[in-house]
């Protein structure tokens, strides 16, 4: 399983790897904003996308926009984020995000809303 | 229409503000950072300067506007980023200006997430981090600041939260 991880804090892409990293996965790429992710999405396709919403170049939503106008609807995107409100979660929704989890979060948090987002196994 | 009274004239930030600011540290810290905080009394409108190596900042603005900053040296600020990265705090460097900025920027979200509760629209900025000696911050806004220490273990950390008297952007402009 590969994902894809974007977030303009290292901070918070190395506290992701590491979630990862315990519920045993270790392929990803990693992006500073949107604009890069796109193009890491681009260079070679993903499992998982996982993104933050406020970042430089890009922000989450528009880069969430164009993974869905330019990969399709398949590809699940989890974003994290700080924004809370009910609204900023429809708006996230409806952009074509997956699923969310809002900061801060516990590590079996986010294991669980990743695992709530991986492709189904084959039986 | 209800606007949430930020000052009070007599006892400077209104408490709710205080209280969800605190809160919302308390956790950021025992999720992100897995440490426990003490917090002490909060000191109003006081000038004092907290010790401090690296100071985050991050704006908001909704019903009120203002400033939320975090103060640490940088043997607390290390062992913060140790803690939230799982690495030795011994080896890192540059990685402590990025985890004090992400820690500032989680404490406001998490502040403004309770202040939203009434259903106001309410945003954060993008953190600053300073990285220095013997750093202050002085603000050209008129305002009323609010200081609170919590204890980490052996260090000591400083949030302050600054409430703007007027809206920080001076409001609508005519020409």
């Amino acid at each position: 399983m590969r994902f894809l991880i974007v977030d303009d804090s290292s901070t918070m892409r190395r506290i992701i790897v590491n979630t990862l990293a315990k519920i045993g996965h270790q392929e990803y790429v990693e992006a500073p904003n949107g604009r890069d992710g796109l193009d890491r999405l681009a260079a070679s396709p993903v499992d998982v996308i996982i993104t933050d919403w406020n970042m430089p170049e890009m922000n989450g939503l528009e880069f969430v926009r164009a993974v869905r106008e330019q990969h399709g609807p398949d590809v699940p995107i989890l974003m994290v984020t700080t924004n809370a409100a009910k609204d900023d979660i429809v708006e996230a929704l409806r952009a074509g995000v997956t699923n969310y989890v809002v900061k801060p979060f516990s590590s079996s948090t986010l294991r669980e809303k990743i695992d709530a987002v991986l492709p189904a196994k084959p039986a | 229409m209800h606007v949430m009274p930020a000052l009070d004239r007599d006892h400077g930030i209104e408490p709710l503000l205080v209280g969800s600011l605190t809160s919302a540290a308390h956790e950021v810290f025992e999720t992100m950072v897995f440490r426990s905080l003490t917090a002490g009394a909060p000191l109003h409108d006081t000038g004092l300067r907290p010790p401090a190596d690296i100071v985050g900042t991050v704006g908001f603005t909704g019903d009120v506007s203002g400033l939320v900053t975090l103060y640490a040296t940088l043997e607390a600020a290390r062992e913060i980023a140790g803690a939230m990265l799982a690495l030795d705090p011994a080896g890192l460097d540059d990685e402590i200006t990025d985890a004090i900025g992400e820690l500032a920027n989680m404490v406001t979200g998490v502040f403004r997430t309770k202040l939203a509760g009434n259903g106001r629209p309410w945003a954060i900025s993008v953190p600053t981090v300073v990285v220095g000696t013997d750093l202050y911050t002085k603000y050209l806004t008129a305002g009323r600041r609010v200081l609170r220490s919590f204890g980490m273990g052996d260090h000591q950390i400083f949030i302050e939260l600054v409430v703007a008297e007027t809206p920080l952007n001076g409001g609508p402009q005519r020409s």
